[in-house]
């Protein structure tokens, strides 16, 4: 039985990973292994947790069907779409939406494929629904690092890209937000803005994980504005930008644009909005905001919504667990807790393949992949093991990644470091905090620490 | 010792500055201190009382620094035992708050937290509340110095509101104020540091709040003052704090008041309306005249008015809303009073009108006279037939029979002159114009067109990244705005060139692009005009209103119009707003009006007219030439035979 659905879900991960090249230089960045899943499985088992049914997933083409093949095996309650598109161009996330915008015949939920956490989603979706929202953005609290942690590869402190993130205290519209990094010294509030929102808060220690719910419209909108290319970097704080510039008197901005001769293209998405509003739903809604005595504010007499019709929100989700890894250090830290997360990931459990190929005891808190293969003598401890990897004898292992086909060898520890697949560490190595790019060849006896350990070749660009 | 800090502790204390040390009450402020102001017949500061005496405050300190006779005489008439304690502070020579608060510093009376308030205050506040607020945030925070109060008004645009809101940001977490602003109507956006920002989580920003003159201190804003002697005003205080935070080991904090409670501050003739309108109609409960102690034997009549046992209303007599008639006033036949508190001892004639208007008391006003908009000091009379809109009356002024006036202040001065000033350079500092209720009404247009400027303005805000307008754009918006402004306030056209060349170096413009683009304005701004004001755009009320124009921005155009260059620039500009705007096709009445301003030369409109545009490839604007070109034709017949002439 086919039925329209509320929302279409895409799961953008054609990202190339540019926040990680040194783990992405031969690997799809949605196949890099978190636990002992891909990344992508987390965001399509919280689609399917929440009731979704099929999905699209857009991925680089080069790399569609090895995705598609891996995803296969994981057994989601969930048909994947996979929508392959060039690798060559470097797309932004709303290039890709206007590039795919045929498949959508309704409100879009986005969501990155590197999002590890477990929520329900019906939260947002009622504040969306609630609100008649345009865009709908949901944040979370800034994870705090722990100074514990030492990420793999060069010593460098983490710094989190943050974000200023204005959430009106009454209405919780979204109406500021930028990057930090854009301003110099000043911040300018406008008028405007502090006289329309008379309380309001702006946060920095909250983080967009790029889960959007995106009225149909604004796809429409991106065919026609086709500056825009990324749904964080542009769109939101366009879409932000005109909700203020919205007026209820468009006879009175006409007047004056005529006259001034104004820049028109400007005004696309203006024009584009009321078309569209009045086209689908207008008479509906004003009809029922005449009708109903709701107002969502008390700062001043305006009808509900300042009778805006661009409406954006914020929806702050409370989660104790979530991040983004889309960083090595978010990696890293993702490989480190999911250990003590699977509870609150649910429905994922530790697989812990009962083969023969192991023939150790000291197993400790690892997820083993399939026809992994370790010797007698080895330690295993807060590791991730890939598909037929080798660890020989006398190796000790911790809070590790090591990736599919990977070859240790006798006598290693391997302390705190991620080995990407094909790579082999030879006999008697001791790597602390390190990074061995994929089928790179450690020599035996080496030591190391916090380093990136690649063939050059292979490291295109950081 | 613990149990006389405690005691300490439990004295609740206030200070009431009895000066506000401001003029925009003029001139009340040479009869009354602020706290004297009287509020129907009785004394803002009464009301004060009141409010203390309902929050258990055991002590008020009155600092009098002018009119101390008055106040002692008042204090003294007034029976204060068993509720609160009244100790005055007398000083003389003090010219401003941070003087007062140096010199109680210096006379060691006040030693542990106090509420501040300033005699313009009025409020109903729950006090009790916030000074615990206070107390427990200090002892969280040692430094904490003062907890500011504030009233949200929302986004309303209140009368009050003007230059009265604040805006500002604090940290979310603990209410600590990071950054303060008064706002005033010229302020297109705020600027804040973005360290601001980084530093602290989440940053509540909160505008539209209303500063009560209700202020929390700790015994160390006292020695705050003491040590900074450049503190004048409470803004220079925040100010200073706030830019020195470490250095002074201070903090401040700010209070919201809940919904329910009122206060305003009356710093100006128009708060002094609110406040009266407010009191009528109960906002500021239990606040209200029949809950006043001195106000007993007053009977509330509908529609907010009220009437006192001793006066006499006459046959025929209508008090309409908002009215108040003080003891032993006497109201005449048939007059009807709206709006209007009539003071103690007034004499009403018959068929009076009064709107808007307020007799402090000891008013005589003959027959047949309408008050409108007006203040009225002790001791006036009006003769018969006097009309008078917007004006204040200094005491004991007298106005002979059948005499109009309209928006002006007249008072006899100390050499016992009469003078008269016009309403809008009443101001005695700055001789600017006083904030006057009259105004009120007319406000909501301008907020409209204001908003209109704020859509187009913000778009050019660089929050986000908007695409550029180039500057000469911009600077022709400029030049739009200021001419119209111009046209409409009537502003000297020496001030718009002024305003004008400030434009040009803002935006960095060409002196050719400038005088290209004042003509274009002007050619244009008929349009805008006949649109704002609501008109028909024809083609003969573009030419009316141009014709108008002309006159008026003659000099500006002359200014930027003298060379020969600049004569080519302004044929351009007439060629370009011709293809814009399609009722300029009376290019003719144009060309014929800049001729006759002797903007435009005769040469120069001749070779304008002989110049080929072979070289012109866009169709359009040939088009436009030759229809421009047809038009002027008579004109250009017209020239040459007058060349032909004088060469005869």
């Amino acid at each position: 039985m086919w039925r329209q659905m509320e929302f279409q879900a895409v799961v953008l991960a054609a990202g190339k990973g540019s926040r990680m090249t040194e783990l992405t230089a031969s690997r799809a960045k949605c196949l890099l292994p978190i636990g002992n899943y891909p990344m992508l499985y987390y965001p399509l088992k919280l689609l399917a947790r929440n009731g979704f049914m099929e999905v699209i997933v857009v991925v680089q083409e080069e790399w569609k069907n090895e995705i598609a093949l891996a995803i296969d095996k994981l057994n989601i309650r969930l048909r994947c779409d996979f929508v392959g598109i060039p690798g060559g161009d470097d797309l932004g996330t709303a290039d890709v939406l206007r590039l795919i915008h045929e498949k959508f015949y309704t409100d879009i939920i986005v969501l990155p494929c590197d999002l590890i956490m477990n929520i329900d989603l019906s939260g947002i979706f009622n504040s969306y629904r609630r609100h008649s929202a345009i865009i709908i953005s949901m944040l979370i609290q800034l994870p705090t690092f722990s100074d514990k942690l030492i990420n793999p590869g060069p010593k460098s402190k983490p710094k989190p890209e943050r974000d200023l993130i204005g959430i009106d205290n009454e209405t919780n519209r979204l109406i500021f937000f930028a990057s930090a990094s854009d301003f110099e010294e000043k911040i300018n509030i406008s008028r405007k803005l502090y006289k329309k929102h008379t309380n309001f808060n702006i946060n920095s220690n909250l983080l967009d994980i790029h889960l959007y719910i995106i009225h149909k419209w604004i796809l429409d909108c991106l065919l026609i504005d086709k500056s825009i290319s990324s749904i964080k970097g542009e769109l939101l704080p366009y879409v932000i930008k005109k909700q203020s510039a919205q007026t209820h008197n468009p006879n009175k901005i006409e007047k004056s644009t005529s006259i001034m001769k104004q820049n028109t293209d400007r005004d696309i998405f203006k024009l584009v909005t009321d078309k569209a509003l009045s086209k689908r739903k207008k008479r509906l809604d004003v009809l029922i905001s005449e009708m109903s005595p709701f107002n969502d504010h008390s700062t001043n007499l305006e009808n509900a919504y300042n009778e805006d019709l661009i409406k954006c929100y914020a929806f702050i989700q409370n989660t104790k667990f979530g991040f983004r890894a889309n960083n090595i250090h978010m990696y890293a830290l993702a490989n480190a807790v999911i250990h003590e997360k699977w509870a609150i990931l649910s429905a994922a459990p530790t697989i812990f393949f009962d083969d023969s190929m192991i023939k150790t005891n000291q197993v400790e808190n690892c997820t083993i992949g399939y026809n992994a293969s370790i010797s007698e003598k080895t330690s295993l401890k807060l590791s991730h093991i890939g598909t037929s990897a080798v660890i020989e004898t006398k190796t000790r292992v911790l809070n590790s990644v090591v990736m599919e086909n990977v070859m240790v060898k006798e006598g290693c520890v391997i302390n705190n470091c991620i080995l990407c697949n094909d790579s082999v560490v030879e006999e008697g190595c001791e790597l602390n905090h390190c990074i061995v790019g994929a089928n790179h060849t450690v020599p035996a006896g080496s030591r190391h620490s916090d380093e990136v350990l690649t063939d050059i070749g292979n490291l295109m660009e950081i | 010792m613990a149990a006389t800090e405690l005691k300490k502790e439990e004295v609740r204390q206030a200070v009431v500055l009895a000066d506000d040390f401001s003029t925009n009450l003029h001139p009340m402020q040479t009869l009354y201190p602020s706290a004297l102001m009287p509020v129907f017949h009785i004394p803002l500061l009464e009301y004060l009382t009141e409010t203390l005496v309902r929050n258990d405050i055991q002590e008020l300190f009155l600092y009098c620094s002018n009119h101390v006779e008055s106040l002692r005489s008042y204090v003294q008439s007034q029976n204060y035992k068993g509720l609160i304690n009244v100790h005055l502070i007398v000083s003389d020579g003090c010219r401003s708050l941070g003087d007062a608060l140096r010199d109680i510093d210096s006379k060691g009376i006040i030693r542990g937290d106090f509420i501040l308030i300033r005699g313009d205050a009025f409020t109903n506040a729950n006090l009790k509340r916030l000074l615990d607020w206070h107390r427990f945030k200090s002892k969280q925070d040692k430094g904490a110095a003062m907890t500011l109060i504030f009233r949200d008004l929302g986004s309303n645009n209140f009368p009050v509101k003007e230059n009265k809101t604040c805006l500002i940001a604090a940290d979310n977490s603990n209410n600590k104020v990071l950054f303060h602003q008064k706002l005033s109507e010229k302020d297109r956006k705020v600027k804040l540091e973005l360290q601001l920002f980084l530093d602290h989580d989440c940053v509540r920003i909160h505008s539209g709040l209303l500063e009560t003159h209700i202020y929390l201190c700790s015994a160390s804003v006292l020695p705050l003052f003491s040590d900074n002697f450049d503190f004048q005003t409470m803004e220079d205080f925040i100010r200073g704090v706030l830019i020195n935070e470490e250095i002074l080991d201070s903090r401040i904090y700010w209070q919201k008041l809940d919904p329910e409670e009122y206060a305003l501050p009356v710093t100006s003739w128009r708060d002094y309306n609110t406040l009266i309108r407010d009191i009528l109609q109960k906002r500021g409960y239990p606040l209200t005249i029949e809950m006043m102690p001195s106000c007993m034997y007053f009977l509330y009549l509908r529609r907010c008015t009220y009437k006192h046992n001793s006066s006499i209303l006459g046959k025929g007599c209508t008090l309409e809303r908002d009215c108040v008639v003080c003891p032993n006033s006497n109201v005449g036949e048939n007059t009807r009073i709206t709006g209007s508190v009539i003071g103690e001892g007034c004499n009403l004639g018959n068929n009076v009108r009064l709107e808007n208007s307020y007799l402090l008391g000891k008013v005589r006003i003959g027959d047949d006279c309408i008050v409108k908009n007006s203040v009225l000091f002790s001791g006036c009379e009006l003769g018969n037939s006097v009309e008078i809109d917007g004006c204040i009356l200094g005491p004991k002024f007298k106005l002979k029979l059948e005499s109009v006036h309209t928006d002006s202040l007249m008072q006899i001065d100390s050499n016992d002159c009469i003078t008269y000033i016009s309403m809008s350079k009443a101001h005695p500092d700055t001789d600017q114009e006083l904030p006057y209720f009259k105004y009120t009404c007319t406000n909501e247009s301008d907020d409209d067109s204001d908003d209109l400027e704020d859509y187009s303005s913000s778009d050019e805000e660089s929050i986000a990244e908007m695409p550029l307008t180039d500057d000469t754009h911009m600077f022709f918006t400029e030049v739009m705005e200021s001419l119209m402004r111009g046209y409409q306030d009537k502003v000297k056209c020496e001030n718009l060139i002024l305003e004008i060349n400030s434009s040009r170096y803002a935006y960095n413009v060409t002196i050719r692009e400038v005088s290209y683009n004042v003509v274009k304005a002007v050619l244009s701004l008929p349009m805008e005009y006949l649109s704002n004001s609501g008109s028909e755009i024809s083609s003969k009320s573009y030419q009316k209103t141009l014709k108008l124009m002309l006159e008026y921005f003659d000099m500006v155009i002359l200014n930027y119009v003298k060379s020969y260059e600049a004569q080519t620039d302004c044929l351009r500009a007439i060629q370009d707003t011709a293809a814009t705007l399609d009722t300029v096709s009376s290019i003719l009445f144009v060309f014929k009006n800049l001729y006759n301003c002797d903007i435009l030369s005769e040469e120069k409109i001749l070779e304008w007219y002989e110049l080929d545009d072979e070289d012109n490839d866009d169709v359009m604007q040939k088009q436009v030439r030759l229809k421009m070109k047809k038009d002027i034709q008579p004109l250009v017949r017209w020239l040459r035979e007058a060349e032909e002439d004088s060469s005869d």
